[in-house]
Protein backbone atom coordinates (compact mmCIF):
# COMPACT_ATOMS: atom_id res chain seq x y z
CA UNK A 1 0.00 0.00 0.00
CA UNK A 2 1.19 3.69 -0.79
CA UNK A 3 -0.07 6.65 1.04
CA UNK A 4 -0.26 10.57 0.59
CA UNK A 5 3.50 10.97 2.37
CA UNK A 6 5.24 9.27 0.15
CA UNK A 7 7.16 11.36 -1.65
CA UNK A 8 6.93 11.79 -5.82
CA UNK A 9 10.63 10.63 -6.43
CA UNK A 10 10.06 7.75 -3.82
CA UNK A 11 7.09 6.19 -5.79
CA UNK A 12 8.82 6.79 -8.97
CA UNK A 13 11.49 4.80 -7.69
CA UNK A 14 9.51 2.07 -7.22
CA UNK A 15 7.86 2.27 -10.67
CA UNK A 16 11.00 2.27 -12.19
CA UNK A 17 11.62 -1.16 -10.47
CA UNK A 18 9.04 -3.02 -11.80
CA UNK A 19 6.09 -2.10 -9.23
CA UNK A 20 3.24 -0.61 -11.02
CA UNK A 21 1.25 0.60 -8.29
CA UNK A 22 3.25 2.73 -7.08
CA UNK A 23 2.00 5.15 -9.72
CA UNK A 24 -1.32 4.98 -8.75
CA UNK A 25 -0.77 7.87 -5.80
CA UNK A 26 0.60 9.78 -8.60
CA UNK A 27 -2.25 9.61 -10.90
CA UNK A 28 -4.32 10.69 -7.23
CA UNK A 29 -2.01 13.42 -6.51
CA UNK A 30 -2.21 15.14 -10.34
CA UNK A 31 -5.17 14.41 -11.78
CA UNK A 32 -7.46 17.01 -10.80
CA UNK A 33 -4.92 19.39 -11.65
CA UNK A 34 -3.85 18.09 -15.09
CA UNK A 35 -7.62 17.87 -15.67
CA UNK A 36 -8.49 21.85 -15.40
CA UNK A 37 -5.05 22.81 -17.56
CA UNK A 38 -6.08 19.81 -20.35
CA UNK A 39 -9.84 21.12 -19.87
CA UNK A 40 -8.58 24.77 -20.23
CA UNK A 41 -7.00 23.51 -23.62
CA UNK A 42 -9.96 21.89 -25.32
CA UNK A 43 -12.81 22.79 -23.77
CA UNK A 44 -14.22 19.42 -23.64
CA UNK A 45 -14.56 17.31 -20.74
CA UNK A 46 -14.44 13.90 -22.48
CA UNK A 47 -11.18 15.12 -24.37
CA UNK A 48 -9.71 16.36 -21.36
CA UNK A 49 -10.47 13.18 -19.72
CA UNK A 50 -8.79 11.18 -22.31
CA UNK A 51 -5.69 13.68 -22.82
CA UNK A 52 -4.87 13.11 -19.36
CA UNK A 53 -5.50 9.35 -19.26
CA UNK A 54 -3.19 9.63 -22.12
CA UNK A 55 -0.43 11.56 -20.33
CA UNK A 56 -0.51 9.34 -17.71
CA UNK A 57 0.25 6.40 -19.55
CA UNK A 58 3.06 8.02 -21.86
CA UNK A 59 4.44 9.48 -18.39
CA UNK A 60 4.72 5.85 -16.99
CA UNK A 61 5.85 3.87 -19.92
CA UNK A 62 8.73 6.79 -20.35
CA UNK A 63 9.04 6.45 -16.60
CA UNK A 64 13.09 5.56 -16.92
CA UNK A 65 14.12 8.99 -17.95
CA UNK A 66 12.43 10.64 -15.77
CA UNK A 67 15.27 12.50 -13.85
CA UNK A 68 14.70 11.48 -9.92
CA UNK A 69 14.85 15.04 -8.18
CA UNK A 70 13.35 17.09 -10.92
CA UNK A 71 9.15 18.38 -10.34
CA UNK A 72 7.30 15.20 -11.62
CA UNK A 73 4.16 17.29 -12.31
CA UNK A 74 6.39 19.80 -14.43
CA UNK A 75 7.34 16.80 -16.19
CA UNK A 76 4.06 15.09 -16.79
CA UNK A 77 2.33 18.73 -17.42
CA UNK A 78 5.03 19.19 -20.27
CA UNK A 79 4.14 15.35 -21.48
CA UNK A 80 0.26 16.19 -21.55
CA UNK A 81 0.14 20.23 -23.03
CA UNK A 82 2.61 18.88 -25.75
CA UNK A 83 0.09 16.01 -25.94
CA UNK A 84 -2.99 18.53 -26.23
CA UNK A 85 -1.00 20.46 -28.44
CA UNK A 86 -0.66 17.87 -31.23
CA UNK A 87 -4.19 16.82 -30.39
CA UNK A 88 -5.86 20.47 -31.42
CA UNK A 89 -3.70 20.71 -34.63
CA UNK A 90 -5.13 17.12 -35.38
CA UNK A 91 -8.66 18.30 -34.32
CA UNK A 92 -8.85 21.98 -35.26
CA UNK A 93 -11.19 22.27 -32.88
CA UNK A 94 -9.82 24.98 -30.80
CA UNK A 95 -10.62 27.57 -32.55
CA UNK A 96 -14.37 26.62 -32.76
CA UNK A 97 -15.41 25.25 -29.71
CA UNK A 98 -14.47 27.56 -27.11
CA UNK A 99 -16.53 30.72 -28.70
CA UNK A 100 -19.40 27.83 -29.34
CA UNK A 101 -19.22 26.90 -25.37
CA UNK A 102 -19.16 30.64 -24.24
CA UNK A 103 -21.91 31.22 -26.46
CA UNK A 104 -23.87 27.93 -25.14
CA UNK A 105 -23.42 29.14 -21.93
CA UNK A 106 -24.48 32.65 -21.83
CA UNK A 107 -27.52 32.05 -24.46
CA UNK A 108 -28.50 29.11 -21.65
CA UNK A 109 -28.75 31.43 -19.09
CA UNK A 110 -29.84 34.19 -19.96
CA UNK A 111 -33.25 32.87 -20.36
CA UNK A 112 -33.16 32.90 -16.46
CA UNK A 113 -31.38 35.89 -14.94
CA UNK A 114 -33.71 36.04 -11.54
CA UNK A 115 -32.47 32.56 -10.62
CA UNK A 116 -28.69 33.37 -11.00
CA UNK A 117 -27.30 35.14 -8.54
CA UNK A 118 -24.91 38.17 -9.26
CA UNK A 119 -21.94 36.27 -8.58
CA UNK A 120 -22.84 33.33 -10.93
CA UNK A 121 -23.54 35.72 -13.87
CA UNK A 122 -19.80 36.78 -13.23
CA UNK A 123 -18.32 33.67 -12.94
CA UNK A 124 -20.19 32.67 -16.28
CA UNK A 125 -18.89 36.19 -17.90
CA UNK A 126 -15.92 34.74 -16.54
CA UNK A 127 -15.81 31.77 -17.80
CA UNK A 128 -16.86 32.98 -20.95
CA UNK A 129 -14.34 35.31 -21.97
CA UNK A 130 -12.09 32.80 -21.27
CA UNK A 131 -13.08 30.16 -23.60
CA UNK A 132 -12.86 32.98 -26.53
CA UNK A 133 -8.80 33.30 -25.60
CA UNK A 134 -6.64 31.77 -28.35
CA UNK A 135 -5.78 28.38 -27.25
CA UNK A 136 -2.08 29.80 -26.98
CA UNK A 137 -3.63 32.68 -24.55
CA UNK A 138 -5.17 30.26 -22.30
CA UNK A 139 -2.68 27.56 -22.13
CA UNK A 140 0.22 29.89 -20.69
CA UNK A 141 -2.41 32.13 -18.49
CA UNK A 142 -3.75 28.62 -16.93
CA UNK A 143 0.23 27.58 -16.63
CA UNK A 144 0.92 30.19 -15.40
CA UNK A 145 -2.22 32.20 -13.21
CA UNK A 146 -4.02 28.72 -12.44
CA UNK A 147 -0.96 25.87 -11.97
CA UNK A 148 1.61 28.58 -10.51
CA UNK A 149 4.66 27.33 -12.98
CA UNK A 150 7.72 30.04 -12.97
CA UNK A 151 8.64 31.45 -16.34
CA UNK A 152 11.55 28.53 -16.57
CA UNK A 153 9.27 26.04 -16.11
CA UNK A 154 6.51 27.65 -18.96
CA UNK A 155 9.69 27.55 -21.12
CA UNK A 156 10.42 24.27 -21.04
CA UNK A 157 6.78 22.63 -21.01
CA UNK A 158 5.86 24.46 -24.00
CA UNK A 159 9.22 24.96 -25.39
CA UNK A 160 9.64 28.39 -25.87
CA UNK A 161 12.10 30.85 -25.21
CA UNK A 162 11.87 32.70 -21.72
CA UNK A 163 11.40 35.90 -23.04
CA UNK A 164 8.26 34.70 -25.37
CA UNK A 165 6.41 33.23 -22.45
CA UNK A 166 6.87 36.68 -20.78
CA UNK A 167 5.66 38.47 -23.61
CA UNK A 168 2.92 36.28 -24.46
CA UNK A 169 1.65 36.11 -21.07
CA UNK A 170 1.10 39.80 -20.91
CA UNK A 171 -0.77 40.06 -24.55
CA UNK A 172 -2.78 37.03 -23.01
CA UNK A 173 -3.63 39.11 -19.79
CA UNK A 174 -4.38 42.27 -22.33
CA UNK A 175 -6.45 40.10 -24.26
CA UNK A 176 -8.57 38.93 -21.35
CA UNK A 177 -8.86 42.03 -19.76
CA UNK A 178 -10.11 43.28 -23.17
CA UNK A 179 -13.00 40.15 -23.40
CA UNK A 180 -13.85 41.04 -19.85
CA UNK A 181 -14.56 44.54 -20.65
CA UNK A 182 -16.17 43.05 -23.34
CA UNK A 183 -18.47 40.52 -21.37
CA UNK A 184 -19.43 43.90 -19.07
CA UNK A 185 -17.12 42.27 -16.63
CA UNK A 186 -16.55 45.16 -14.14
CA UNK A 187 -12.95 45.78 -12.96
CA UNK A 188 -13.47 45.72 -9.18
CA UNK A 189 -15.73 42.24 -9.26
CA UNK A 190 -13.95 39.35 -8.31
CA UNK B 1 -1.17 60.84 -21.62
CA UNK B 2 -0.90 56.83 -21.28
CA UNK B 3 2.32 55.53 -19.64
CA UNK B 4 4.76 53.92 -21.42
CA UNK B 5 6.24 51.68 -19.37
CA UNK B 6 5.86 48.30 -20.89
CA UNK B 7 3.16 46.32 -19.98
CA UNK B 8 5.20 42.99 -20.04
CA UNK B 9 7.40 44.70 -16.72
CA UNK B 10 4.15 45.02 -14.98
CA UNK B 11 3.50 41.46 -15.83
CA UNK B 12 6.64 40.14 -15.08
CA UNK B 13 6.34 42.03 -11.83
CA UNK B 14 2.83 40.23 -10.77
CA UNK B 15 4.63 37.03 -11.48
CA UNK B 16 7.97 37.76 -9.46
CA UNK B 17 10.13 37.16 -13.12
CA UNK B 18 11.80 40.61 -12.80
CA UNK B 19 15.48 40.58 -12.29
CA UNK B 20 16.77 42.34 -9.36
CA UNK B 21 17.41 45.61 -11.21
CA UNK B 22 14.11 45.63 -13.37
CA UNK B 23 12.03 45.06 -9.96
CA UNK B 24 14.05 48.00 -8.27
CA UNK B 25 13.53 50.10 -11.32
CA UNK B 26 9.70 49.47 -12.03
CA UNK B 27 8.91 49.68 -7.78
CA UNK B 28 10.76 53.14 -8.06
CA UNK B 29 8.33 53.95 -11.05
CA UNK B 30 5.34 52.76 -9.72
CA UNK B 31 5.81 55.10 -6.41
CA UNK B 32 5.49 58.14 -9.02
CA UNK B 33 3.03 56.98 -11.55
CA UNK B 34 -0.75 56.28 -10.59
CA UNK B 35 -1.57 54.75 -13.75
CA UNK B 36 0.54 51.58 -13.48
CA UNK B 37 -0.16 51.30 -9.86
CA UNK B 38 -3.87 50.83 -11.02
CA UNK B 39 -2.94 49.13 -14.24
CA UNK B 40 -1.07 46.41 -11.64
CA UNK B 41 -4.17 46.71 -9.44
CA UNK B 42 -5.98 45.26 -12.49
CA UNK B 43 -3.78 42.34 -13.07
CA UNK B 44 -3.95 41.14 -9.97
CA UNK B 45 -7.65 41.37 -10.19
CA UNK B 46 -8.01 39.80 -13.21
CA UNK B 47 -5.56 36.71 -12.52
CA UNK B 48 -7.98 36.10 -9.09
CA UNK B 49 -10.83 36.01 -11.91
CA UNK B 50 -8.96 33.43 -14.26
CA UNK B 51 -8.06 31.25 -10.65
CA UNK B 52 -11.89 31.55 -9.88
CA UNK B 53 -13.05 30.98 -13.31
CA UNK B 54 -15.69 27.42 -13.63
CA UNK B 55 -14.38 24.56 -15.44
CA UNK B 56 -17.01 21.55 -16.39
CA UNK B 57 -16.53 19.06 -13.37
CA UNK B 58 -14.74 15.59 -14.40
CA UNK B 59 -17.43 12.61 -14.71
CA UNK B 60 -17.97 10.33 -12.41
CA UNK B 61 -15.69 7.92 -14.04
CA UNK B 62 -12.81 10.45 -14.09
CA UNK B 63 -13.00 10.25 -10.42
CA UNK B 64 -13.03 6.55 -9.57
CA UNK B 65 -12.01 4.67 -12.49
CA UNK B 66 -9.20 6.18 -13.97
CA UNK B 67 -6.72 4.62 -12.28
CA UNK B 68 -7.81 1.02 -12.67
CA UNK B 69 -7.92 2.34 -16.62
CA UNK B 70 -4.79 3.19 -16.32
CA UNK B 71 -2.76 0.49 -14.62
CA UNK B 72 -4.90 -1.90 -17.18
CA UNK B 73 -3.28 -0.04 -19.70
CA UNK B 74 0.64 -0.33 -18.32
CA UNK B 75 0.44 -3.48 -17.16
CA UNK B 76 -0.28 -4.40 -20.66
CA UNK B 77 3.20 -4.73 -22.13
CA UNK B 78 3.54 -2.32 -25.07
CA UNK B 79 3.78 -4.37 -28.44
CA UNK B 80 7.53 -4.11 -29.51
CA UNK B 81 7.88 -3.08 -33.01
CA UNK B 82 10.78 -4.11 -34.94
CA UNK B 83 10.87 -0.51 -36.45
CA UNK B 84 11.03 0.97 -32.86
CA UNK B 85 14.10 -1.25 -32.05
CA UNK B 86 16.47 0.59 -34.36
CA UNK B 87 16.86 2.81 -37.06
CA UNK B 88 19.50 0.23 -38.28
CA UNK B 89 16.83 -2.37 -38.47
CA UNK B 90 14.80 -0.60 -41.20
CA UNK B 91 17.01 -0.61 -43.97
CA UNK B 92 18.57 -3.73 -42.91
CA UNK B 93 15.19 -5.37 -42.58
CA UNK B 94 13.53 -3.86 -46.09
CA UNK B 95 17.27 -5.16 -47.79
CA UNK B 96 16.79 -8.87 -45.94
CA UNK B 97 13.11 -8.85 -47.47
CA UNK B 98 13.97 -7.86 -50.99
CA UNK B 99 16.70 -10.47 -51.09
CA UNK B 100 14.33 -13.03 -49.95
CA UNK B 101 11.65 -12.41 -52.64
CA UNK B 102 14.61 -12.38 -54.96
CA UNK B 103 15.57 -15.69 -54.14
CA UNK B 104 12.08 -16.93 -53.91
CA UNK B 105 10.79 -15.88 -57.10
CA UNK B 106 10.57 -19.14 -59.13
CA UNK B 107 13.14 -19.40 -62.35
CA UNK B 108 10.44 -20.18 -65.47
CA UNK B 109 9.75 -23.66 -64.69
CA UNK B 110 6.41 -23.76 -66.71
CA UNK B 111 6.69 -26.23 -69.29
CA UNK B 112 5.10 -25.48 -72.80
CA UNK B 113 3.39 -28.52 -73.10
CA UNK B 114 1.26 -29.65 -76.67
CA UNK B 115 -1.96 -28.07 -75.38
CA UNK B 116 -0.47 -24.56 -75.19
CA UNK B 117 -0.75 -21.84 -77.79
CA UNK B 118 2.36 -19.43 -77.74
CA UNK B 119 2.44 -16.42 -79.83
CA UNK B 120 4.69 -17.53 -82.44
CA UNK B 121 6.09 -14.06 -82.57
CA UNK B 122 7.20 -14.09 -79.33
CA UNK B 123 8.62 -17.79 -78.89
CA UNK B 124 12.49 -16.20 -78.64
CA UNK B 125 10.71 -13.25 -76.43
CA UNK B 126 8.48 -14.99 -73.81
CA UNK B 127 11.40 -15.20 -70.99
CA UNK B 128 9.67 -16.71 -68.12
CA UNK B 129 8.29 -19.85 -70.34
CA UNK B 130 10.73 -22.51 -70.08
CA UNK B 131 9.77 -23.50 -74.20
CA UNK B 132 10.31 -27.20 -74.34
CA UNK B 133 9.19 -28.21 -77.76
CA UNK B 134 8.40 -31.78 -78.97
CA UNK B 135 10.72 -34.15 -79.03
CA UNK B 136 11.98 -34.65 -82.60
CA UNK B 137 10.46 -38.20 -82.96
CA UNK B 138 6.59 -36.24 -82.08
CA UNK B 139 7.48 -33.46 -84.75
CA UNK B 140 8.14 -35.85 -87.31
CA UNK B 141 5.20 -37.76 -86.21
CA UNK B 142 2.86 -34.55 -86.57
CA UNK B 143 4.78 -33.56 -89.50
CA UNK B 144 4.02 -37.02 -91.30
CA UNK B 145 0.63 -37.29 -89.82
CA UNK B 146 -0.41 -33.78 -91.32
CA UNK B 147 1.48 -34.79 -94.38
CA UNK B 148 3.22 -31.49 -94.41
CA UNK B 149 6.49 -33.17 -94.90
CA UNK B 150 7.83 -37.24 -96.03
CA UNK B 151 9.37 -39.28 -93.80
CA UNK B 152 13.25 -38.31 -92.74
CA UNK B 153 12.70 -34.96 -94.17
CA UNK B 154 12.07 -32.49 -91.03
CA UNK B 155 15.14 -31.20 -89.72
CA UNK B 156 14.39 -29.87 -85.95
CA UNK B 157 16.96 -28.23 -84.45
CA UNK B 158 16.51 -27.89 -80.38
CA UNK B 159 17.29 -24.41 -78.80
CA UNK B 160 20.71 -24.06 -78.42
CA UNK B 161 20.41 -22.28 -75.73
CA UNK B 162 18.08 -22.66 -73.07
CA UNK B 163 14.37 -20.97 -73.29
CA UNK B 164 15.50 -20.25 -76.99
CA UNK B 165 13.45 -22.12 -79.25
CA UNK B 166 13.94 -22.34 -82.96
CA UNK B 167 11.44 -24.11 -85.06
CA UNK B 168 12.89 -24.53 -88.60
CA UNK B 169 11.87 -26.82 -91.34
CA UNK B 170 12.84 -27.33 -94.72
CA UNK B 171 10.91 -26.63 -97.31
CA UNK B 172 8.16 -29.78 -97.76
CA UNK B 173 9.49 -32.04 -100.64
CA UNK B 174 6.39 -32.25 -102.04
CA UNK B 175 4.35 -29.16 -102.24
CA UNK B 176 1.04 -28.51 -102.83
CA UNK B 177 1.15 -27.34 -106.52
CA UNK B 178 -1.79 -24.74 -106.29
CA UNK B 179 0.50 -23.22 -103.08
CA UNK B 180 3.14 -23.75 -104.52
CA UNK B 181 2.85 -21.25 -107.24
CA UNK B 182 1.13 -18.78 -104.96
CA UNK B 183 4.07 -16.11 -103.79
CA UNK B 184 3.00 -15.73 -100.18
CA UNK B 185 4.62 -11.89 -100.32
CA UNK B 186 2.32 -11.07 -103.36
CA UNK B 187 -0.34 -11.24 -101.12
CA UNK B 188 -2.18 -7.75 -100.99
CA UNK B 189 -3.08 -7.40 -96.91
CA UNK B 190 -4.39 -4.13 -95.93
CA UNK B 191 -1.36 -1.66 -93.93
CA UNK B 192 -4.17 -1.34 -91.09
CA UNK B 193 -4.64 -5.05 -91.24
CA UNK B 194 -2.99 -7.56 -88.52
CA UNK B 195 -2.46 -10.95 -89.56
CA UNK B 196 -2.93 -14.00 -86.98
CA UNK B 197 -2.17 -17.19 -88.10
CA UNK B 198 -1.71 -20.36 -86.63
CA UNK B 199 1.03 -22.99 -87.42
CA UNK B 200 2.10 -26.15 -86.13
CA UNK B 201 5.57 -27.15 -84.79
CA UNK B 202 6.86 -27.12 -88.37
CA UNK B 203 6.24 -24.13 -89.29
CA UNK B 204 3.46 -25.12 -91.15
CA UNK B 205 0.41 -22.38 -91.33
CA UNK B 206 -2.81 -24.22 -90.43
CA UNK B 207 -5.27 -21.41 -89.89
CA UNK B 208 -5.40 -17.87 -90.90
CA UNK B 209 -7.19 -14.85 -89.54
CA UNK B 210 -7.08 -10.87 -90.15
CA UNK B 211 -8.62 -8.11 -88.47
CA UNK B 212 -7.42 -4.79 -86.29
CA UNK B 213 -8.99 -6.18 -83.38
CA UNK B 214 -8.26 -8.26 -80.70
CA UNK B 215 -10.39 -10.72 -82.23
CA UNK B 216 -9.44 -11.22 -85.71
CA UNK B 217 -12.20 -12.36 -88.52
CA UNK B 218 -11.29 -15.57 -90.22
CA UNK B 219 -10.41 -15.31 -93.69
CA UNK B 220 -10.82 -18.23 -95.93
CA UNK B 221 -9.18 -16.55 -98.79
CA UNK B 222 -6.04 -16.23 -96.82
CA UNK B 223 -6.19 -19.33 -95.12
CA UNK B 224 -6.66 -20.80 -98.38
CA UNK B 225 -4.26 -19.42 -99.72
CA UNK B 226 -1.52 -19.37 -97.23
CA UNK B 227 -2.50 -22.93 -95.48
CA UNK B 228 0.42 -25.32 -95.43
CA UNK B 229 2.94 -22.75 -96.47
CA UNK B 230 5.97 -23.04 -94.41
CA UNK B 231 7.07 -19.96 -92.56
CA UNK B 232 10.26 -19.00 -90.66
CA UNK B 233 10.73 -16.19 -89.70
CA UNK B 234 7.23 -15.02 -88.45
CA UNK B 235 5.89 -13.09 -90.92
CA UNK B 236 3.40 -13.05 -93.63
CA UNK B 237 4.05 -11.30 -97.18
CA UNK B 238 6.80 -9.57 -95.48
CA UNK B 239 4.70 -8.35 -92.72
CA UNK B 240 5.38 -8.96 -88.80
CA UNK B 241 2.36 -11.41 -88.08
CA UNK B 242 0.97 -12.69 -85.10
CA UNK B 243 1.64 -16.22 -85.18
CA UNK B 244 0.39 -19.03 -83.10
CA UNK B 245 2.10 -22.16 -82.63
CA UNK B 246 -0.33 -24.87 -82.78
CA UNK B 247 0.59 -28.10 -81.07
CA UNK B 248 -2.45 -29.07 -80.43
CA UNK B 249 -3.02 -30.69 -83.98
CA UNK B 250 -2.45 -34.20 -82.92
CA UNK B 251 -4.92 -34.25 -80.22
CA UNK B 252 -7.30 -32.47 -82.02
CA UNK B 253 -7.21 -35.67 -84.49
CA UNK B 254 -7.79 -37.73 -81.61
Amino acid sequence: MYNDIESDDVLIERVKKGDPEAFNPLVERYKLPLYKVMYRMVYNRDDAEDLVEEAFIRAYRSIKKFETGRPFYAWICRIAVNNAINYLKKERRASVQPIEFAEHRLIAKKGDPVAMTRQKVLQEKIAASMAQLPEDYRTILTLRVEQGFSYDEISAILKIPRGTVMSRLARARQRLKELFKGMGVQEHEV
Amino acid sequence: MKCEVPRELLSGYLDGELDRKQKAELEKHLRECEQCRNELEELKRLDQQVRTSEIEEPSRDFFFQLNRRIMQKVKKKPRVSLFRLSPILVPVAAAALVLIVLLNIQQPTRLVSLDDRILYAEVETRKDLDLQIPELGVVEEIAREKGVVPEGKVRYRPAAKKREVVIAAEPPAVQDEAVGVLSVEALQIPADKIVRAIVDSTGRIVKVATGNTIIPEKDTLLENKLQGQQISPPTVAGRRAQLYVDFTQKQEKK
